[in-house]
């Protein structure tokens, strides 16, 4: 089970807007899928020592342009109770899905804790998918 | 955990079941989905009101909750994913807020 949210945003311009987020507890070293927005791309991770890795699949037909600035991050992660003592990581990712004339933006926050005495690592992101302004 | 308040407080029961209090402190209710391991289902926090959320006893392995709560501009303009692990002994929590403007 793939235990993804999404659910569609209202924005005040009546733009297409998404949010999608997950959770998954992974061996250091295996693939997962994170995130999967059907018909426009899947986010893979891995996890290698102290690296998180980031595969992207564009499912759009279209052309996907991520962006250079690294640690793109929009928005903010909180940590509560004892996640602070599981070693947290955080990562932003950005990029834009071009199809003909439509657009849509891409910006995921990615944030991990790890669970020493299981051996795992929890990966976690929130992505907002929101429709470009017309040309 | 933002300026619009809402406060999430967790706790262990006395019958080892762990207890999420996901307060809204606004004035509107705001529409959420919930996964509550593997169990996934659409729920509301009423205005100005706690909503508690029981994960399984401890005892019995790893507990998963995660929520997105969804935006009510202008009162609560945020995006907000709440993951709860809870087991072996410790609760962790970890959340996403982004504005949607």
């Amino acid at each position: 089970m793939h235990g993804q949210l999404n659910n569609g945003l209202d924005v005040p311009d009546g733009r297409l807007a998404l949010v999608l987020s997950a959770a998954k507890e992974i061996e250091p070293g295996s693939r997962a899928m994170l995130l999967l927005a059907e018909g426009l791309f899947r986010l893979d991770v891995v996890v290698a020592e102290d690296t998180l890795r980031t595969v992207l699949r564009n499912l759009s037909g279209g052309v996907i342009e991520t962006e250079t600035t690294l640690g793109t991050v929009t928005g903010e992660s909180v940590l509560f109770g004892d996640a602070a003592s599981h070693e947290p990581g955080r990562a932003g990712l950005g990029f834009t899905i071009a199809t003909g004339a439509d657009a849509v933006w891409v910006r995921a926050m990615i944030a991990t804790l790890r669970f020493a005495d299981r051996g795992t690592v929890q990966v976690a992101a929130q992505a907002i998918l929101l429709q470009a302004p017309a040309a | 955990m933002t300026e619009a308040n809402i406060v999430v407080s967790a706790a262990v029961g006395t019958d080892s079941a762990i207890e999420v209090i996901v307060d809204n402190g606004t004035d509107v209710p705001l529409q959420a989905g919930q996964d509550l391991d593997g169990a996934a289902e659409s729920i509301s926090l009423a205005a100005s009101a706690a909503k508690s959320i029981r994960l399984p006893g401890a005892g019995s392995g790893v507990h998963r909750l995660h929520l997105q709560i969804l935006p009510h501009p202008p009162e609560f303009p945020d995006v907000v994913t709440l993951l709860v692990t809870a087991g072996d002994g410790s609760i962790t929590g970890q959340a996403f807020v982004t504005a949607i403007e």
